[in-house]
């Protein structure tokens, strides 16, 4: 199932949940780190898991990278991949801490992140539940910093019971002049899939 | 001399200076089967430890994969007694599960298996662990560079 396959309406459904999570995301990081992010309209793609790696073409780029599992009416995995030169800057923000403080990426730092990437992939999470119904919470999340595509690689690689396709949303976000741009891929298993695209579609025939 | 480079899924072979290469190995295990006294050697690049029976890309897997590599370098003249083997990745890049359940360490388990039974002694192994690692091999010296974000460059 290619984004040509999807229908009118779940196209727009689609477009209107990613806008409400990356929003929530925004504000939600605003908070948390106490400075203004701006927002533009994010970019999502369905695409088959294959492909992803292809499609980020990050290939030996250094990446940082939360992983977690969604349980609940949404049976996937979430993958948010964090611009891996910006961490300590985020972290010195989240911390309060004056900027270039942090220099290493120890047990402290690596929870930061984590909640952080715990907070993003939540808001798109409460964007689902708040569209379309679908209720669903994160695991504990795991953390990564290495290539791309060692880290891409992996998560395809473990999905067995998960379906051929997967979201992948790509958030361009600044603070001030700084690029704090995400990706964030959703790899629903199949049955999962389903229930979201038709959800998508009834969502959209019903307003 | 080339540099020939192994993609997900790939099986190829290397001759007299050629430089085999994998590059962003997560939890695929790369086998590199080589003559211990010539200088050719092939390099699988596998993804999942085991073929399921309706499946056909076999160099995906790792049983069937190291099968067809074991193969084509008898069919390219190497004697199975002269065969050495070296592999590596494997890793778990996130802790999610269990140990000695991750695909990664299935990968790892499924190599040895095999090598073993086809009585192929590895050599030399970077394995396991939470890292990637990209892998050049170089036929003539039979020398392996692994290069890492977490531990730099290994020569194994």
């Amino acid at each position: 199932m290619q984004n040509e396959k999807l229908s009118d309406s779940q196209r727009d459904a689609l477009k209107e949940l990613s806008n409400i999570g990356a929003g929530s995301a925004a504000t939600a990081l605003s908070q948390l780190l106490g400075k203004d992010i701006k927002l533009n309209v994010p970019e999502v793609t369905i695409i088959p898991i294959e492909k992803v790696n292809e499609k980020i073409a990050k290939h030996q780029q250094i990446i940082a990278a939360v992983y977690l599992r969604i349980y609940g009416e949404i049976q996937a995995r979430a993958l948010l991949i964090l611009p891996q030169d910006k961490i300590f800057y985020i972290i010195d923000l989240l911390t309060k801490k004056k900027l270039g403080t942090t220099k290493e990426f120890g047990e402290i730092e690596q929870s930061a992140i984590k909640e952080i990437g715990n907070i993003i992939i939540s808001s798109y999470l409460n964007a689902l539940a708040k569209f379309i119904g679908l209720n669903s919470v994160p695991s504990v999340p795991a953390l990564a910093v290495d290539m791309a595509d060692a880290i891409i690689q992996t998560i395809s690689a473990e999905l067995a019971e998960v379906g051929p396709d997967a979201f992948l949303i790509e958030n361009e976000m600044t603070e001030e002049e700084n690029d704090l741009s995400t990706t964030l891929l959703i790899l629903p298993e199949m049955a999962s899939m389903k229930k979201i695209l038709k959800a998508l579609n009834d969502t959209i025939k019903g307003s | 001399m080339a540099y020939i480079n192994v993609e997900m899924g790939q099986l190829k072979i290397g001759k007299n200076e050629d430089i085999l290469t994998a590059y962003g190995i997560g939890s695929c295990v790369v086998v590199i089967c080589y003559d211990r006294f010539n200088p050719i050697a092939g390099m699988l690049h596998g993804i999942l430890p085991e073929k399921p029976a309706k499946k056909n890309n076999e160099n995906r897997y790792i049983n069937s994969g190291i099968e067809n590599l074991i193969k084509i370098l008898l069919a390219n003249g190497v004697s199975i007694k002269n065969i050495d083997a070296k592999i590596f990745g494997g890793a778990s890049m996130f802790d999610i599960r269990a140990s000695g359940n991750t695909i990664g360490e299935r990968n790892i388990n499924m190599a040895k298996e095999i090598l073993k039974k086809k009585q192929i002694k590895i050599i030399g192994e970077d394995t396991g662990s939470n890292y990637g690692r990209n892998i050049e091999f170089s036929v003539l010296t039979k020398i392996a560079f692994v290069k890492s974000f977490a531990k730099g460059i290994k020569q194994i």
